[in-house]
């Protein structure tokens, strides 16, 4: 079994070592010796293909390196839709998520979004920075990250990817997120997947199980270190919240 | 008036009780002092009889601020006996850090005599500070990411820094011209407008034509701009993240020549125009651990990183700039707590090096593996507020060079022990010993073989670190020959 996972301008959108996630798919996969290949997919890159891909990563950058960007996204824009419409994985985070809306909104400039998802963002002077945990009843563990953002994003219509215990904190929002179909889109960096292992393999579940209609289930790898990294995470900010 | 001699009376009276103490007290006392005249500064600054030079920048800014204290210190102005400099030298950068370090050198009157100062100060409050203070020269060192909870993007330290530099028009400023996002600070940008038929286009799909760069510039330098820069390529391209990819002017691709490291190097914008400025201070002929060249005088360079290469010419560029005269070949390296600081133990020599951030953890390594000993490295990383809560770069640096047969132990220590130890997990590095204690690892890295221990701190974890290794040192002294 192999798993193309595709990066989708990692020469932009890298702020935030979110390459750490690429990493921790990838080498989650190998442990399980499922073969996984990473595509970049750059600025410089000729035509892509999806139909090979199993799995789309997008990250976050800075404002500007995200108009540059959304662009570049604009111009494949109909190849994701049918991506996404074929039920293919797709994780994006922060600047990443933003870009899968109808817009987002920066001062008095309207940035088009892909329009994959029905939610859209408008940005706030106040950037929300700081850790942020959630809690969502698909994974035992809580999912712990990084939030660091100027836009806020309004999600109406689809489930989110967690309540938040902490983060968040401008704008009083109850939920962070969207989980629809085999897309997350969230503002966590953290990067998000190395210390929350069960949401890494949720993905890679739904891509295996997409691709594969004989595959069954993933095996137990030794999580020991993740998830103490991720208890240690939760009792150290989770014990400064206030009720 | 009073209100000044009361906040100096105060600070005063703090800074002595810490050294009664045996505390350090770089900002407790400017902090209080500002409370009670937040205008100290102006008044004090006022009193310097001739330059003020403010370093700033990502990396470097307290090496450099060092070596320009004690060049100048050792400048003899009319062949007087001694010249006394104003200089936060421990690295306080914000306005307290700053307060203190004038105040220090203030007597009981409110009288500061001083005939230079040099300050470093942090990007975050440049524009506050150059309120009250006007400085004669300002050096700009690099801009890296750092600390992105604190700036939100590298974009908004850029921002900051502009913004500061518009309130002080008539200062000299020296530049790196080797990084493009500063160079950028001393050019004036004149718009060529461009036909329809060189209008770039994206070679994607063209579902959609947008068009986002279609201006060429010309540029002049402006008036008080000095640059320095590295004039020779002197290192294999690292593969590493950097910022500048894509140039600042235009949003196009970058193109480099050659890179020293992070974005700096060799760079031009196709589009655009945009380049690597000329230089006016040139380093050339780089022979680490020997000398290098500025502008053909020789420079004598005991050092190996090339970041040390940029700390001497910024310096000396610095000095040039403000006409004192000085022998480049006695360049003196001002001691500096935990910039690659040796400290002998027993047979084992350890070197304790403040990294905070990606360009400077990946220089550190860089220089670190340049040497062929047996070594044992440790990484301690806290997330306390100085530090940064964030972590997340700790995935941003090259960490996969440690993959090194040189290298026989590899420790983690500090309060995200654990996210350090799993950057290694998912590197495929082996982590010899991990654990939230910093003299429990030091202790387990003595058992391997190495004989030098490099221990790469970020800032809270300096200090602390730095006490535990001199107890181990003690203990040694006393012979008890268990360290732990």
């Amino acid at each position: 079994m192999v798993v193309n996972i595709l990066h989708m301008y990692p020469d932009l959108l890298n702020l935030y070592s979110d390459r750490g996630n690429i990493e921790c798919m990838k080498r989650r996969l190998l442990w399980r010796n499922i073969d996984a290949n990473v595509i970049e997919l750059t600025t410089e890159s000729e035509n892509i293909d999806l139909n090979y891909v199993d799995i789309i990563f997008i990250g976050g950058g800075s404002d500007r390196e995200q108009k540059i960007v959304c662009e570049k996204l604009l111009c494949i824009k109909n190849k994701i839709r049918k991506y996404v419409e074929d039920q293919k994985v797709l994780l994006a985070v922060c600047g990443g998520y933003q870009l899968l809306g109808k817009y987002y909104k920066i001062k008095d400039e309207m940035l088009e979004g892909l329009g994959i998802l029905d939610i859209y963002t408008e940005s706030s002077d106040k950037r929300i920075i700081g850790n942020i945990i959630l809690e969502n009843e698909l994974f035992d563990n809580k999912i712990v990250g990084f939030e660091n953002h100027a836009g806020r994003t309004f999600n109406n219509c689809y489930k989110p990817f967690g309540k938040i215990l902490i983060g968040g904190c401008y704008n009083n929002f109850e939920f962070e997120g969207v989980m629809h179909e085999n897309i997350i889109g969230t503002y966590l960096h953290g990067p998000l997947l190395p210390k929350n292992p069960l949401v890494c393999d949720h993905l890679l579940n739904k891509a295996l199980k997409q691709k594969y209609e004989e595959f069954l289930s993933l095996s137990k790898l030794n999580d020991d270190l993740e998830i103490s990294a991720n208890s240690l995470f939760c009792k150290k900010f989770l014990g400064k919240r206030k009720f | 008036m009073l209100r000044k001699l009361f906040a100096i009376w105060i600070a005063k009276s703090v800074i002595f009780i810490g050294k009664i103490l045996n505390k350090k007290t770089t900002s407790m006392p400017g902090v209080l002092a500002l409370k009670i005249c937040p205008n100290i500064i102006r008044i004090l600054s006022k009193f310097i009889k001739k330059e003020i030079i403010v370093v700033c920048g990502t990396n470097g800014k307290t090496t450099v601020n060092n070596i320009l204290c004690s060049f100048i210190e050792n400048y003899r102005i009319d062949n007087c006996e001694k010249t006394i400099v104003v200089c936060n030298k421990f690295g306080a950068n914000m306005p307290s850090g700053i307060v203190t370090s004038l105040i220090e050198k203030t007597n009981i009157f409110g009288k500061l005599s001083a005939d230079y100062a040099c300050f470093e100060i942090d990007e975050a409050y440049v524009t506050k500070i150059f309120d009250f203070l006007t400085p004669h020269v300002v050096v700009i060192t690099n801009l890296f990411r750092d600390q992105l909870d604190r700036y939100g993007e590298i974009d908004s330290a850029i921002k900051l820094i502009e913004n500061a530099l518009k309130k002080v028009k008539n200062s000299k400023l020296v530049l790196n011209a080797d990084d493009p996002l500063i160079a950028e600070f001393g050019l004036e940008k004149f718009v060529i407008e461009k036909t329809d038929e060189n209008i770039n286009l994206s070679e994607m799909d063209t579902e959609s034509k947008h068009v986002f760069y279609s201006k060429e510039y010309s540029f002049k330098k402006k008036e008080n701009i000095y640059y320095f820069g590295i004039d020779e390529k002197i290192s294999d391209n690292m593969d590493e993240v950097r910022e500048g990819r894509f140039c600042i002017l235009c949003g196009s691709k970058m193109y480099y020549e050659y890179y020293h490291y992070g974005q700096l190097g060799k760079y031009f914008c196709e589009n655009c125009g945009y380049k690597c400025p000329e230089i006016d201070f040139a380093a050339k002929d780089i022979v680490f651990g020997e000398s290098f060249k500025i502008n053909e005088k020789v420079v004598k360079f005991l050092r190996w990183g090339i970041y040390d290469i940029y700390n001497v010419l910024a310096a000396l560029s610095a000095i040039s700039v403000c006409g004192i005269q000085v022998d480049f070949l006695k360049v003196h390296y001002p001691f500096q707590l935990g910039r690659m600081e040796e400290i002998g133990l027993n047979n084992m020599r350890v070197f304790l090096n403040l990294s905070k951030n990606p360009a400077g953890f990946n220089q550190a390594i860089h220089t670190i593996l340049k040497k062929e000993e047996f070594k044992s490295i440790i990484i301690v990383i806290n997330d306390n507020v100085n530090d940064g809560k964030d972590v997340s770069w700790i995935w941003d640096v090259d960490f996969e060079k440690l993959n090194n047969d040189k290298i026989c132990f590899i420790g983690v220590a500090g309060s995200r022990f654990y996210d350090v130890a799993l950057r290694f997990k998912y590197s495929e590095i082996a982590v010899d010993y991990f654990s939230e204690d910093i003299k429990q690892t030091i202790c387990e890295s003595f058992k391997s073989r190495a004989e030098v221990c490099y221990i790469l701190v970020n800032y809270t974890a300096l200090f602390t670190t730095r006490n535990i290794i001199l107890e181990i040192r003690n203990n040694f002294n006393k012979n008890e020959l268990k360290c732990c």
